[in-house]
């Protein structure tokens, strides 16, 4: 257990150490930020968001300059064939529009995770040992709040506030007797965090198989839903003054004097790291999906030629060598040969 | 029974030794994990002449247990090259290589994980086994963070490593089902053994099969009079149990069909009476056909060492169908044959606009789903008589069989051929039971022995992936008296019947058209008494 420690320490103590420094750099900086903070802040986000963009955009076209060799979709139902079977549209796409409809159910609703099921009893009871869909269900609240948490974020820059957002907001509030006001994805998001950094600590094999990669980015959103969470609910952080000293910015009318909250400053610079690390990680995952020959790919290959730019040339036995070698075999057994036999 | 004692016999093993999987990883990390191998365990090297027929390099003379496997001087930059050359060319495994988020959901979902609970079986390991070379030479973080990033150096330890673990997986794509992403383990697995062949290592039951392919036409190595005796054969069964003679046409110009099946059902029982199948039909429905012994094989053992090699395995159906100006072809029951021809024949060798769009001469049916590639499987062609009623069948004779359906995963999982064959199925058989859902249709589990793997030097291996196809097998005998595992591939055909007898006893392993041509009714025939087992029919009670 002695090495098994090394492991996890290594990749485990690696990705919390990045977090911890992570959080401590914009803790030493906002004691440094004076007046003119909000110009930095735009500088910094400039920076980042480009940082983001631009190596997100590079590594798509890179993989996008490679070929898809070969059209490979995975099937999950029945294929389009004889008119008397019927065909499963959503599991083995035939068209560019049942392919939409299988992105749809496999990457928004996650439909492969839901496929995982306990094993049959009876079949191979003893063999089963995954966790059915909670990894589904983990997975669908992890993204759903989070996708929900920038929504709502999006009023912070947006003025006005896009009548979505604010219905959102709406939606999103769980307590209305409680004050201030807690939102259901204040509670769901870090629970989801929690449940999938539990799991991986927890299960033994992917314990065995996480690396610092897998653990950083759920620290480090960790790290970001706790200080967003300081800042409403204990350190009521004033988010108003915030949204006018960056609005006043954009229109060239700084409205603040005063230094910003500290949490602020280390909830936001972890969010532009967590900008910066995303297309340099696993987080690809997000566009790397949406381009999985495996999912995206419409299973009409027998019907429409797909076409490898690298189609090598390759060295093939010729039926004229292949008879020049077994001819006299092939006349003896009365198999038609294309040349007659010219003895041996 | 005295047991043998030797680790290619089933009998070696015990039952409950194997059933005693112990899933906790051993301790440390994966990284420091050395190999090692055991006999039953691992498939004997490819023989330097296989290599030598083929034409490809470093052939050489190298075992498993030995500490050095004599590698080539630059073994090191072949390997690099090689993956950096399949990088460029292939956008699904740079995506591959970058999206995984080692989230664990296809680790007990491979047979190999579930009957051996050895971590590096989880297909996200399985990957990582790769990535990790791919980091340490391919990306900034790898180079500089090194095992904190995932990355490792390539030591020869690392190729013992891909050879035992590329070998121990048969690119059945059970893992991609639950993959968030779709991740195919397949790849990895063609790209490990791809990189392995660029050293001279490979599998003999791989490049055997492979070497015999491109030199007589056929993975068993039979000359073209010994398909032409083999064919005789069946067609000399088929008449004692019918008292129809069949006329078997071989390398027949004019004929509108080329028929091209696995030559593994032309030899070894069971897929001989599926052979007899064929035949039986064939010449029931007057079909203008014909055998070809260049091409005499419809499966591509080349898939399992290099997309090259697939290439040149494959390139002589069209060629032979060009040769001899069939208007299309039609393909027997084969898993990984149908693979090759539906994802990988018409990109490599095709466009086949020599060949006609498939149609049926009896129902007169267009197959507008095979219109490029023009070449249908023989259970939608099957299945397509049976919904225009053209077919005479009696189900009574099929009366002593309780089936239960295996789908292969090449079927299942790259073409979607669930529901044809269960069609034709239910007309031949009145008693058919499902396993349960999550070992069937795009779920389906493994027969072990597939893409290379069906050796009996590596028994261990086999009956382990085999495990949990034989227990749902067991299930269906247990509850329904299941009795016949029916099934669309040759090397389930083989396979599946050593993990019947060990698994699910008192299971035999038959093709859908053993059960065709036992229930087929033909003009002029004798009254049946046997099937073409030459066992009594079972009916009639």
């Amino acid at each position: 257990m002695l090495r098994a420690g090394r492991h996890l320490s290594l990749h485990l103590g690696g990705a919390l150490g990045a977090v911890v420094v992570a959080c401590a750099v914009p803790a030493l900086i906002a004691r440094l930020l004076g007046a003119r903070w909000p110009l930095l802040v735009v500088a910094v986000a400039v920076l980042v968001v480009l940082a983001f963009a631009t190596t997100f955009v590079w590594k798509v076209l890179r993989w996008m300059r490679a070929p898809v060799a070969f059209r490979i979709p995975l099937t999950v139902g029945q294929q389009k064939s004889i008119a008397s079977v019927s065909h499963s549209r959503g599991g083995n796409p035939h068209s560019a529009g049942e392919v939409l409809l299988r992105v749809l159910l496999d990457i928004v609703l996650f439909r492969p995770l839901f496929r995982a099921t306990p094993t049959a009893p009876g079949t191979a009871r003893g063999l089963s040992h995954g966790m059915g869909r909670w990894l589904w269900f983990m997975a669908v609240t992890f993204h759903a709040s989070l996708l929900i948490i920038v929504l709502r974020h999006l009023r912070l820059f947006l003025s006005p506030v896009p009548a979505l957002v604010a219905v959102l907001e709406r939606f999103d509030v769980a307590t209305e007797m409680v004050l201030p006001k807690v939102h259901l994805t204040s509670v769901v998001f870090p629970l989801a965090l929690l449940l999938l950094l539990g799991r991986r600590l927890l299960l033994m094999r992917v314990r065995y198989i996480s690396l610092a990669a897998d653990y950083f980015p759920l620290l480090l959103m960790l790290a970001i839903a706790s200080t967003g969470l300081v800042m409403r609910h204990v350190a009521r952080t004033d988010v108003i003054s915030v949204k006018q000293a960056i609005m006043g910015l954009s229109t060239w009318a700084p409205a603040s004097t005063s230094r910003p909250d500290i949490w602020l400053v280390i909830h936001v610079f972890l969010v532009g790291v967590l900008l910066v690390y995303f297309p340099l990680s696993k987080l690809m995952h997000m566009p790397g999906v949406l381009l999985s020959p495996t999912l995206t790919m419409a299973n009409s290959n027998r019907e429409r030629r797909h076409i490898n730019p690298r189609n090598p040339d390759v060295v093939t036995m010729h039926y004229a060598d292949y008879e020049d070698v077994f001819r006299d075999r092939m006349i003896e057994a009365g198999l038609p040969v294309e040349k007659a036999s010219q003895g041996k | 029974m005295a047991a043998p004692r030797k680790p290619d016999q089933p009998e070696f093993y015990q039952r409950s030794v194997l059933e005693r999987i112990d899933c906790t990883p051993s301790v440390g990390s994966w990284m420091r994990t050395p190999v090692s191998f055991q006999a039953g365990g691992y498939l004997h090297p490819a023989k330097p002449k296989n290599l030598e027929i083929l034409g490809l390099p470093n052939g050489h003379a190298w075992s498993p247990l030995d500490e050095d496997w004599k590698l080539p001087a630059d073994w090191e930059r072949i390997v690099l090259d090689g993956l950096r050359e399949r990088l460029e060319s292939s956008r699904t495994l740079r995506i591959f290589m970058e999206t995984c988020v080692r989230c664990g959901a296809c680790a007990e979902k491979c047979p190999f994980y579930m009957g051996s609970g050895d971590p590096k079986n989880m297909p996200v390991l399985r990957a990582e086994l790769i990535r990790s070379i791919y980091r340490k030479y391919f990306t900034v973080t790898g180079r500089v963070l090194g095992e904190l990033a995932g990355a490792r150096e390539l030591t020869p330890e690392v190729i013992k490593e891909w050879f035992k673990y590329f070998y121990q997986c048969t690119e059945c794509r059970r893992c991609a089902v639950f993959c968030p992403y779709g991740i195919d383990t397949a790849e990895f697995t063609m790209l490990g053994r791809d990189l392995l062949l660029r050293l001279g290592i490979s599998a003999n039951w791989v490049m055997e099969p492979a070497a015999n392919c491109y030199r007589t036409g056929n993975h068993l190595g039979i000359q073209p009079q010994g398909i032409k005796d083999s064919l005789e054969f069946l067609a000399d069964e088929l008449e004692e149990v019918t008292g129809v003679r069949v006329e078997i046409p071989i390398n027949r110009k004019g004929a509108d069909i080329l028929f091209v099946t696995p030559s593994g059902d032309l030899m070894a029982d069971p897929g001989t009476y599926t052979a007899m199948g064929y035949l039986a039909l064939f010449h029931e429905l007057g079909l203008n056909y014909t055998f070809s012994t260049y091409a005499s094989e419809g499966g591509n053992f080349g898939l399992f060492a290099s997309p090259e090699l697939m290439k040149r395995l494959n390139a002589k159906i069209y060629a032979e169908a060009k040769r001899l100006g069939v208007k299309w072809i039609l393909g027997g029951e084969c898993g990984h044959m149908w693979r090759v021809v539906h994802q990988y024949m018409d990109t490599m060798n095709g466009p086949a606009d020599f060949l006609e769009v498939p149609i049926s001469p009896v129902t007169g049916t267009r197959f507008e789903h095979a219109r490029g590639t023009k070449m249908l499987h023989i259970a939608e062609f099957t299945a397509d008589l049976i919904a225009h009623g053209r077919l005479k069948l009696d189900p009574s004779r099929n009366a002593a069989v309780r089936a239960t359906f295996h789908d292969s995963c090449n079927p299942a999982r790259s073409m979607g051929l669930l529901e044809e064959p269960r069609a034709v199925l239910r007309s031949v058989c009145r008693e058919f039971h499902e396993m349960p859902e999550d070992t069937i249709r795009e779920r389906t589990l493994c027969c072990g022995g597939g893409a290379g793997l069906g050796a009996d030097e590596n028994m261990e291996v086999r009956l382990r992936a085999g495990m949990g196809r034989g227990k749902a097998v067991a299930y269906v005998r247990d509850t329904h008296a299941v009795n016949t595992l029916v099934t669309i591939c040759a090397i389930d055909r083989a396979t599946l019947t050593t993990v019947c007898d060990y698994w699910a006893e008192g299971v035999h392993v038959a093709g859908l058209h053993e059960l065709v041509g036992n229930a087929l009714v033909m003009k002029g025939e004798k009254p049946r008494t046997e099937n073409f087992r030459r066992e009594p029919l079972g009916g009639g009670e």
